[in-house]
């Protein structure tokens, strides 16, 4: 059966930390990237497995990336990635399969960004009319690249306590999880 | 016995999206290695009570050969999880990173335990990021390229890099199948190392591409491979001296002159 492909097109907000390092050449910078997956689940089938692809871009560029040397990029950018289940909600018990198989990284070649596909796997049965499960994944990455050395970019965001988009675990529902690792916003989010 | 999966074979479809990344860390053997993957040692438990409680070792090779380990940090999450309506345990319980003593492969070691009704966990992802000293072992030897077949002369180092392939592999042989005729031999092979070209020569009516394949395992009986495509495409490579399979030790951690030479096979 044909797995298929979904873009999610808004830049998925990343948290990163970039170093300098002596190689292997060309790469002279490891940078560390983490942000959620995108696109977990796209949709419920009663009682039957549903596998689909989601690719999506995340907000970490390569400093002064050309984009007429993209093939060079996509060959001498090391990407090596994971991914894993992070939370799970249900209103009830299902019968559910929950799982992230595989991930696939890249440059994006209009702009340099990194970019993920991530195949998903999805059982969900036995719930009633108005129950729901919900759950969500996080990626982590460490990258090889190069950038021109005289122009490097920040060295990272953390600093800025970037906010992370809000969850909405179920429908109606007026709780919503803030999923970031800012105290300041887990508090704001409490009703 | 732990359940063995072998990240750097795809083939077997045990560890997907398997990747490392070797960062220079001061001396020359010296390496900053970092490995993702996505393990699927498929664990299941069929129960709700504490004896249905399944516990699992799992070791996943990670397929690069070291002398040492230093300060490391493994982290491994749930990645593929299921349940059939019934309560449930999901348990990553511990982890390890080691290397194996008989052949200096570095190994992740995972200690999960999974509970419930038709319960499974499948797959568990893994990032590891690791100071080692790699083996000093190497395989080194030359590819004979007769004129006649290929002038490598005229080539660019890119044009050579693209015409041969270079790895040690080690040997599996899969049991014969049932009705299978008795002398039906499977034999496959598992690449443990890719080599490099470091120089091409000549002489005469022939040329020589140097070849070295670095951190190979030891105590392992390997054989050189070596694949031609391109203008060579169609023929082959045959090992013409040095000992096969290689067998590598820590108190004789090189071979050189491993030799081969590019054919045209018979058509059988």
């Amino acid at each position: 059966m044909e797995v298929k492909t979904f873009e999610h097109r808004p830049l998925v907000k990343t948290r990163w930390i970039r170093t300098h390092v002596s190689g292997p050449k060309p790469c002279n910078v490891l940078a560390f990237l983490r942000c959620k997956v995108a696109g977990m689940p796209y949709e419920y089938f009663d009682g039957e497995l549903s596998r689909y692809r989601v690719l999506f871009t995340t907000d970490f560029a390569i400093g002064k990336y050309n984009q007429a040397q993209h093939q060079w990029y996509e060959a001498n950018t090391l990407i090596s990635a994971a991914a894993v289940l992070r939370t799970i909600n249900t209103t009830t018990d299902f019968q559910f399969i929950a799982a992230v198989e595989w991930i696939a990284a890249g440059v994006r070649e209009a702009d340099g960004r990194l970019q993920f596909t991530i195949q998903h796997a999805n059982l969900m049965s036995g719930g009633g009319i108005n129950d729901s499960i919900v759950y969500h994944a996080d990626l982590t990455a460490y990258v090889l690249l190069y950038e021109p050395r005289a122009e490097l970019p920040p060295p990272g965001n953390f600093g800025q306590r970037v906010a992370l988009d809000p969850i909405k675990y179920f429908p109606g529902d007026e709780r919503e999880l803030i999923y970031t690792d800012d105290p300041r916003l887990i508090r704001k989010s409490s009703k | 016995m732990p359940i063995v999966l072998y990240a750097a074979d795809p083939t077997k479809g045990q560890v997907s999206s398997a990747s490392s990344l070797e960062v220079l860390a001061g001396d020359p053997a010296a390496r900053l290695m970092i490995f993702s993957g996505i393990a699927a040692p498929n664990i299941t438990s069929d129960g709700t009570d504490l004896e249905d409680l399944v516990r699992d070792d799992v070791i996943v090779k990670l397929g690069v050969s070291i002398s040492a380990i230093g300060e490391s940090v493994v982290q491994v999450g749930l990645a593929s999880i299921s349940n059939d309506e019934s309560a449930f345990v999901f348990a990553i319980e511990s982890t390890g990173l080691e290397r194996d003593p008989a052949t200096s492969e570095l190994q992740l070691r995972v200690q999960a335990a999974v509970m419930g009704d038709e319960t499974g966990l499948h797959r568990f992802s893994y990032q590891i990021v690791a100071r080692v000293t790699k083996v000093d072992s190497q395989i080194a030897g030359n590819i004979r390229v007769p004129r006649n077949l290929l002038d490598l002369g005229n080539k660019s180092q890119s044009e050579v890099e693209a015409t041969f392939r270079v790895t040690a592999n080690r040997m599996e042989k899969t049991p014969r199948p049932p009705g299978a005729p008795p002398a039906f031999v499977d034999v496959k092979w598992i690449k443990v190392a890719t080599g490099r070209l470091v120089n091409v020569a000549g002489a005469g009516d022939d040329s020589f591409v140097e070849y070295v394949v670095d951190g190979c395992p030891l105590n392992t009986d390997l054989y050189v491979e070596v694949e031609v495509s391109g203008e060579l495409e169609g023929l082959s490579a045959v090992q013409q001296t040095g000992p096969r399979p290689v067998h590598l030790t820590s108190i004789a951690p090189a071979v050189s002159g491993v030799n081969f030479v590019v054919v045209k096979l018979p058509i059988a």
